[in-house]
């Protein structure tokens, strides 16, 4: 494995680690997020580390309309992308999402709308090339709907049966597709929370998320107890579930 | 959002404790001193919480966690020169280096320090009196300064800042990034030669004499503070080395301390014991090759080491005294101890050469002994009085083991902290970087 890797959403602490694992196995890096510019850090640092190049790039979630000028613009200059990970997204503050449609639909776009605009380029890439992987951060969130990330919650659900699709899509060709559902990762998102259960360190997470683009497992949890965790929170019957605090 | 988690912190010794909001940013863009003063009044960076009482602490207001800062930005292969973010560890710094060829060339006794921290406490290894310490082999640093603005310092760069930043505890600025020089080395193994000794005049003649050969030296010593074994290493040569790999590179810690030694292990009896057994197996070693990690970083191999001293928590104390009367000193401080029922759990002396560059450095020409001692009511007060010994020896205590000294003690033994307190103040006017430490000992 030596191709280029893309990451969308390169500031996540669990983008960051995917990074560091891809380029430690020898994978050239295009890191793309909002603002770039904290990132050249980051690309120095796999560059002097590892050997490979790393690239940095401004991508916002947002400007649908730019999304496929931005794969075609990738793809022109770098020739080839052997994987892509997204991994942008925003949790957003439920109460600002509950009081506010506009902070709703920023929630729902950041993860889910913006995520659909740019797989439509990406998958069509790969697509076309017929093998490589794509990586998609969803949440457990997605997995049932509660009053405290609800907004969240149901982008992301959005995302997961959207790359459910994706799977299904491209399942005649090579091309991987992983959907992966992180339950907390020790990372920027979840440092305000405190010490939490479960908690996998972000280099875990990225270790897992390259062994399962390697394998082709449609479906990561990571850490791996969160499947189970999530099966039971699916499970509790709604008369429990309604008086339930998390 | 939200960025700070309510956490109790410690240093090293477990002893003190005190609560703090910690940021934990992950790109250097995220530091905010304006928004630390404005939620908690002062903030502190704090590295990997290896200091062993309260310099990395900041009770009721913020801290600084840069451990997530940790990336490489530069690197020049020909001339060994690596600038990293702040964030980054020693033990990072070797897993890079080693492969390469390359070795710090300073080095304190865990790998488990940032740069910012060894740069902070202008850290010293068991080459002192050749090569100085840590910060004498610094390029150059970023500091931010508390009202925002970045400097690149260095020697011959804003001196100033430069002086008081190189152990200047974190009190100048936040250290983002640093330029050092590594040496160049044969292979990453060592040769080790054990010389049992019966007195600490015996150690010093072993130290001077085993200095032409051999640039790493320490001594440990038993309960009594007299007899010990010294500890002489040098690189082992390529052919020495006699491996496929002349530079393996570390291993991650494989063992842990699952519990807190309970008290009552922790006596006379049971610790005369150990500390036999130990003198004897180390002084029977001769001369052998070991590789670096187990010679420099002999403890790092075990997680939470700290936890064997027992629940209580510990403190070390490292004093740094005359060539010409410090054995003497040593003697009446270790008399003192004793009398008052404190026996040190590890003692460690080695030779210091020359001061450093900060003008808070710890190391003066002569001998420094280091003392591991569980805390105790009582041992409090003793330490009172073997400051004093310390002090008319001519001695001083090293800060970045300190988690009692009095601000009148520490005024009388760091002759140049006036002129650190004027360039500390030039850099943080209003104060806004604080420590626990920095209000005990009212440097502020």
């Amino acid at each position: 494995m030596s191709g280029q890797v893309l990451i969308l959403g390169a500031a996540s602490g669990i983008a960051r680690a995917v990074a560091v694992e891809a380029a430690r196995s020898g994978h050239s890096l295009i890191l793309a997020a909002r603002k770039p510019e904290p990132l050249e850090a980051l690309a120095r640092d796999l560059e002097i580390r590892f050997g490979v190049k790393a690239a940095t790039r401004a991508f916002d979630a947002l400007d649908f309309a730019g999304h496929a000028a931005f794969v075609r613009g990738l793809l022109e200059e770098f020739g080839d992308l052997e994987g892509a990970l997204l991994a942008f997204g925003a949790m957003g503050v439920e109460e600002q999402s509950w009081a506010s449609w506009e902070a709703s639909r920023l929630v729902i776009d950041s993860n889910f709308t913006g995520a659909v605009s740019i797989l439509l380029p990406l998958a069509e890439h790969f697509e076309r090339r017929g093998k490589g992987f794509l990586a998609v951060i969803s949440s457990v969130a997605g997995d049932r709907g509660r009053k405290k990330n609800m907004t969240y919650g149901a982008a992301k659900a959005g995302l997961s049966v959207y790359v459910q699709g994706l799977q299904q899509r491209l399942a005649a060709t090579a091309v991987k597709v992983v959907l992966v559902k992180p339950g907390f990762v020790d990372t920027r998102m979840t440092w305000p929370l405190g010490k939490l259960p479960f908690c996998a360190s972000p280099e875990r997470a990225a270790r897992d998320i390259l062994r399962a683009a390697g394998k082709g497992r449609p479906e990561l949890y990571t850490a791996w107890i969160w499947r189970w965790i999530m099966l039971a929170v699916r499970s509790v019957p709604f008369f429990l579930f309604k008086r339930m605090k998390f | 959002m939200k960025r700070y988690r309510k956490q109790s912190v410690w240093g090293w010794g477990r002893w003190p404790r005190g609560e703090a909001s910690l940021d934990r940013p992950e790109w250097v863009e995220e530091i905010d001193p304006q928004a630390y003063v404005r939620d908690h009044g002062t903030f502190l960076a704090r590295g990997l919480g290896r200091s062993y009482g309260d310099q990395a602490m900041n009770t009721g207001a913020g801290l600084l966690l840069m451990t997530r800062l940790d990336r490489f930005l530069e690197w020049d292969g020909a001339a060994g020169h690596l600038r990293a973010e702040a964030g980054a560890s020693l033990g990072q710094v070797l897993e890079f280096a080693v492969p390469r060829g390359f070795f710090l060339p300073v080095t304190p006794g865990t790998k488990f320090v940032t740069l910012g921290g060894a740069i902070a406490f202008d850290v010293h290894g068991k080459s002192q009196h050749r090569d100085g310490n840590f910060g004498d082999h610094l390029l150059g640093m970023t500091v931010l300064l508390p009202s925002g603005e970045k400097v690149w310092c260095a020697p011959e760069v804003e001196p100033e800042l430069f002086r008081a930043t190189v152990a200047g505890m974190g009190l100048t600025g936040v250290i983002l990034d640093a330029k050092i020089r590594l040496d160049a080395i044969t292979s990453s193994r060592v040769v080790v030669q054990y010389r049992p000794f019966q007195s600490l005049e015996q150690a010093r003649d072993i130290f001077l004499e085993g200095d032409k050969e051999f640039p790493f030296t320490v001594a440990w010593l038993d309960q009594g503070v007299e007899r010990g074994v010294a500890t002489l290493g040098r690189f082992a040569t390529r052919e020495e080395a006699a491996r496929d790999d002349p530079f393996p590179v570390h291993w991650p810690p494989r063992k842990r301390v699952p519990i807190t030694t309970p008290a009552f292990l922790l006596n006379r009896l049971f610790m005369g014991l150990f500390y036999r057994l130990y003198y004897r197996l180390q002084s029977r070693k001769g001369t052998r090759l070991e590789h670096y990690d187990k010679f420099f970083y002999p403890l790092d191999g075990i997680d939470d080491w700290n936890r064997l001293y027992g629940r209580a928590g510990f403190l070390q104390y490292q004093v740094v005294l005359p060539m010409e009367t410090g054995l003497d000193t040593i003697r009446s401080i270790v008399k003192l101890l004793r009398s008052k029922g404190c026996r040190p759990c590890l003692a460690v002396l080695k030779l210091f050469g020359d001061k450093g560059r900060g003008l808070l450095s710890f190391p003066a020409k002569g001998f420094t002994l280091a003392l591991d001692l569980p805390v105790r009511g009582r041992l409090l007060k003793a330490l009172e009085e073997a400051d004093r010994i310390t002090l008319e020896g001519g001695g001083r205590v090293y800060l970045a083991k300190d988690s009692r000294m009095k601000p009148e003690t520490v005024r009388a033994m760091y002759p140049r902290l006036e002129e650190w307190s004027a360039a500390r103040r030039k850099a943080d006017p209003e104060g806004r970087l604080s420590s626990d430490l920095a209000r005990r000992l009212e440097i502020q």
